[in-house]
């Protein structure tokens, strides 16, 4: 009975010293692993904010389940990016297994990577943006339309216009002048983007002006001559080459 | 003979205008509004459609990827930003599957058709944009 009871306070005690320590050892290590990851997602946060401009840096690390916590995936987003850039509403930056050079990022301010198993970058530009856009520049360039309606139909980019044919640069005017009435251009056209190191390329399928169906040879001349209509300016300090192009419901989707 | 050659030549302009004119019809029959619509998409088969329904899921996956910084936990949260609806396989009707899964610290997703055999296939699959069919 003695013996029963001199176990049974035994075995409490040992539950109560492993609950105990099992206590203490959380109470530490929180600490220290909140230390470990928050500051660094600011760090990076800070030392972006001195190179990229935008709304909003997000960040996101996703650590091994092993004792060291090793990083296995980097995320950063970029909200509403400016548009020396792209006008992008989300640039996402994934890095899986990454080497943070700590030292230059706590010494110096300066996110550099030195290495990594994959990267990708993606990018979305909204429908929305897009219009808004088209409409800041042509009232910058005093570019006058009557109608100009842009329509995301995946995988085109549906153009609906009436502008005057003054607004043409005159080297390619030549080649529509057949197709005009009246100083003015009526029509329609669908689009299909392509993107080449960066550089993105207008494809046009289908091309109504003044109620007259472009032929195919007249439209890849006006696609020689276009392009590249655009030139996305790279984020400093990530080094990619965008040369993937997709159009969605709502967005426009770039990616590496 | 000179006639006869004057004639020739005479019905090959005739030819010649009325090609001509009859292009020039075609071009303006084809330009009225009820034209302004982009080109069809056509799928010579099932298989081809498959593929393209598979390649959209994927781009619009890596378009939510891109907000979220994380695949979405089921595919009917792409509508109606990226897509505007999930479609299902066309020949057994039924939804696409959808998994998610991590490897070496990466996020991986897996788009499948659901019976494989019916495009005689063992799988066929989108992972990570990687269209795989055997």
């Amino acid at each position: 009975m003695a013996n029963s009871f001199k176990d049974k306070t035994k075995h409490a005690f040992t539950h109560l010293i492993m609950v105990l320590s099992s206590v203490i050892g959380l109470l530490f290590a929180t600490p220290n692993l909140l230390y470990s990851r928050e500051p660094l997602d600011s760090e990076i946060e800070k030392a972006l904010r001195k190179t990229v401009t935008c709304e909003r840096i997000e960040i996101k690390t996703k650590r091994g389940a092993d004792k060291g916590g090793k990083l296995e995936s980097l995320f950063i987003k970029f909200v509403s990016m400016p548009k020396n850039i792209l006008p992008a509403d989300y640039v996402t930056v994934q890095y899986t297994n990454p080497q943070i050079d700590l030292g230059t990022l706590k010494k110096s301010n300066i996110f550099a990577i030195t290495s990594y198993s994959d990267f990708k970058i993606g990018m979305l530009v909204s429908e929305q943006t897009i219009k808004d856009e088209f409409e800041k520049t042509a009232k910058r360039l005093s570019f006058h339309y009557d109608k100009f309606l842009i329509k995301f139909t995946p995988p085109f980019i549906e153009l609906e216009f009436d502008i005057p044919v003054n607004t043409i640069p005159l080297k390619d005017r030549k080649l529509i002048e057949k197709f005009t009435i009246n100083s003015r251009l009526k029509g329609y056209a669908a689009l299909r983007l392509e993107v080449h190191d960066n550089k993105i390329f207008v494809s046009p399928a289908k091309v109504i002006l003044n109620h007259f169906l472009v032929p195919m040879p007249v439209l890849a001349e006006l696609q020689k001559r276009i392009n590249p209509v655009y030139q996305i300016t790279r984020i400093r300090p990530f080094n990619y080459d965008l040369g993937k192009v997709e159009l969605l419901n709502q967005y426009i989707l770039f990616s590496n | 003979m000179r006639k006869n050659k004057l004639r020739l030549l005479t019905y090959i302009l005739i030819v010649i205008t009325v090609a001509l004119i009859g292009y020039v019809a075609v071009l303006y029959w084809r330009g009225g509004v009820s034209n302004y619509e982009p080109p069809k998409q056509i799928y010579a088969t099932s298989r081809e459609r498959v593929q393209s329904d598979l390649q959209n899921l994927s781009k619009a996956v890596e378009a939510y990827f891109v907000i979220n910084m994380e695949y979405p936990r089921k595919l009917e949260l792409l509508q109606p930003a990226f897509l505007d609806h999930v479609s299902n396989d066309p020949l057994s009707g039924k939804a696409y599957l959808y998994t998610l899964y991590d490897t070496g610290g990466a996020s991986r997703y897996r788009i499948s058709v659901p019976d494989p055999e019916l495009y005689n296939a063992k799988e066929l699959y989108i992972e990570n944009g990687k269209l795989v069919q055997r």
